[in-house]
């Protein structure tokens, strides 16, 4: 399942939704990739995820393999599109 | 007992500290490199150190949850993620399995790998991220070496910390009950370090290249942190003169905290708006933090001496619209860049002039390139939609200039306008009075703005042809001159004529001798360093501008 999400908080996918979103990714047992100008990295991982550096208003890429990848793919959509101020 | 000593640094958080030093050392990282280590051996001391660094970090969190830190929890909350993070992990554990290097090595290469990752992807934000990865991935080094660290939640008495540098994390950790002053080897006015010593209020000298192999544990210094000065084992004179200063400083400071939240006021109940400066976005959290009531002075200038090329028009935008939006409803001053003088930027040839005060700078230069100067006001009229903008234009000498530079903005406005993008309809534009010539035109250069913003430094300096850096003839650097009065007074003067209103930025700004007659003159908008906005507007509650008296 592949969906385009865009990040809405300020200061774009920083230390606090990076996490939110690896720890979410990370509960579900098969793969979460995550893609932003032509770099892929593991959803899971809060390094590389903040390596992507993802701006305010960034569109990322989300692909995911597996059971279950609706609910997952909600979960995460919520993580993306809110601020953390 | 060598003699006493003394070493000078930048001057990066106000007041004055006596107290033993503490080192923080290095982590050892000279470590074995060698292969052939039994791999389930390398692969088991990994796992027990990321336990035991679990453990350390959720004791921490504990701590900084029982005093409210939001922040430091968020910090740590990310730090118990990177401890166990999958790719970091898998790497460390690749490198054991494909050379059998012992566990503190593979975690090494594996450190430097993602942290070089991190401070390459262009973003400032996560170069601070790499050090969260150091913080971490330095922890399980020093456990899996046996390296004992100095843990700054356990001091017990008053110490002034001596490191090569502070992570974020170190400097937001410091107990103020303890900690009286940092020295550091690295870093600036505007490092993380700074910008945290000052808002905690914690005097500090940063960039002191050298000064950790002249200290030592223990051993009584001096800290000014408003010299940039650190003196080593002080004679009683010496002491004596810090200790008085030290307890003037404390008296102040209590007095002082509740002009934080309070709005500017004189004794008459006369409005006056005290803005800070800002230099870096890092210094935003100061300028609320000590209760700006507006951006005072915005230096673009870093967003071009910080990057390769000219920043592009959305990068501008986005750092415009970040100071505005968080400032907002408070005014937000954003002088256009100030190219030229001694700033000069690597990717761009400007002419090698002879006296570069007196040539290419300032509005000159963008007027000169209208495709760089285009691309800047169109980043600040879009992020006007965004809060309560006002923009401002350094070094004018003749109206023509400003005619010049307002035509130019008002045609990217109605271009924006016509390509359908919301902009303000309130943005004011001013001038920065700085140049003789200016204040004296001011009557005419009044016709084309809505504010005047005087700029004394360049001011002073251009009116007494003295370059206050120079010892040689600081002497005639003097802000009370008459003759630069004279000119402020023209200002002000043709301000009120034309009903248009008048701030002053420049360290006369925050000068208590000066204050009373820039306020006397009509000046009702001041622009200063973040930290020191209580006190001017402490000083401005004892004042009565009706009768301009000082009550003390």
């Amino acid at each position: 399942m592949i969906k385009e999400i865009r990040v809405v908080n300020r200061k774009g996918l920083h230390a606090r939704p990076a996490t939110l979103f690896a720890e979410t990714a990370s509960k579900y047992s098969g793969e979460v990739k995550v893609s932003f100008e032509s770099k892929t990295v593991n959803g899971k991982s809060l390094i590389t995820l903040m390596s992507l550096a993802v701006p305010r208003d960034g569109e990322v890429t989300v692909t995911i393999n597996g059971d279950e990848a609706e609910a997952v793919m909600s979960e995460l959509s919520g993580v993306l599109g809110k601020n953390y101020d | 007992m060598t003699d006493s000593f003394i070493l000078t640094g930048i001057a990066a958080s106000p007041g004055t500290a006596i107290a033993p030093v503490l080192i923080l050392r290095e982590l050892e990282l000279n470590l074995d490199s060698g292969g052939g280590h039994e791999l389930a051996t390398q692969l088991r001391r990994f796992a027990e150190a990321r336990n035991i660094v679990r453990e350390q970090i959720m004791k921490l969190r504990e701590e900084a949850s029982a005093q409210h830190e939001e922040w430091t929890i968020k910090i740590f909350d990310s730090h118990l993620y990177l401890a166990s993070d999958p790719e970091l992990l898998g790497s460390v554990e690749n490198r054991i399995n494909e050379n059998g290097v012992r566990a503190e090595y593979a975690l090494l290469l594996s450190r430097d790998e993602f942290a070089l990752l991190l401070e390459n992807s262009g973003s400032e934000m996560m170069v601070e991220r790499a050090g969260d990865l150091r913080d971490v991935t330095n922890r399980l080094i020093a456990v899996l070496t046996g390296q004992k660290q100095e843990d700054l939640s356990e001091l017990s008495g008053e110490v002034i910390l001596a490191a090569h540098e502070l992570s974020p994390l170190e400097t937001a950790q410091l107990d103020t009950k303890f900690v009286k002053g940092i020295i550091t080897e690295t870093g600036g006015y505007s490092c993380h370090t700074a910008i945290m010593a000052r808002s905690r209020g914690i005097p500090a000298v940063t960039g002191s290249r050298g000064i950790l192999g002249l200290l030592e544990s223990g051993l009584q210094v001096i800290l000014d942190g408003d010299e940039g000065w650190v003196r080593g084992r002080p004679g009683e004179a010496e002491l004596k003169t810090a200790r008085e200063k030290l307890a003037e400083q404390l008296l102040m400071k209590e007095h002082l905290k509740a002009f934080r939240d309070k709005k500017t006021q004189s004794l008459d109940g006369t409005s006056v708006n005290i803005g800070s400066h800002l230099g870096r976005l890092s210094e935003l959290d100061d300028a609320l933090r000590f209760g700006a009531e507006g951006i005072g002075l915005f230096r673009t200038e870093f967003l071009f001496m910080e990057s390769s090329g000219f920043p592009n028009e959305d990068v501008q935008f986005e750092a415009y619209r970040e100071v505005l939006e968080r400032m907002n409803p408070r005014p937000v001053i954003i002088r256009t860049m100030d190219i030229g003088g001694d700033k000069t930027l690597s990717y761009i040839d400007l002419p090698a002039e002879d006296n570069p005060f007196l040539g290419v700078r300032g509005i000159r230069y963008s007027l000169r390139n209208p495709e760089i100067f285009r691309v800047q006001l169109r980043a600040l009229l879009r992020a006007s939609a965004y809060g309560n903008l006002k923009i401002m234009f350094p070094m004018v000498s003749v109206p023509e200039e400003l005619k010049e530079a307002r035509n130019i903005v008002d045609d990217e406005a109605e271009k924006l306008r016509l390509g359908g993008v919301h902009i303000s309809q309130d943005v004011e534009i001013g001038v920065m009075i700085e140049v003789p010539s200016a204040a004296l035109l001011a009557d005419e250069l009044a016709e084309h703005v809505d504010f005047f913003s005087i700029g004394t430094n360049d001011l002073i300096q251009y009116t007494m042809a003295a370059d206050r850096m120079n010892d040689e003839v600081a002497h005639l650097y003097q802000p009370l001159n008459p003759a630069v009065l004279r000119l402020i007074q023209m200002v002000t003067d043709a301000s009120r004529k034309h009903g248009l209103w008048t701030g002053v930025c420049g360290e006369m700004a925050g000068d208590p001798e000066a204050l009373p007659l820039l306020l006397g003159l009509g000046v009702r908008e001041l622009s200063v360093g973040a930290p020191q906005i209580p006190a001017v507007r402490e000083l401005i509650s004892r004042l009565n501008l009706k009768n301009n008296n000082l009550k003390g």
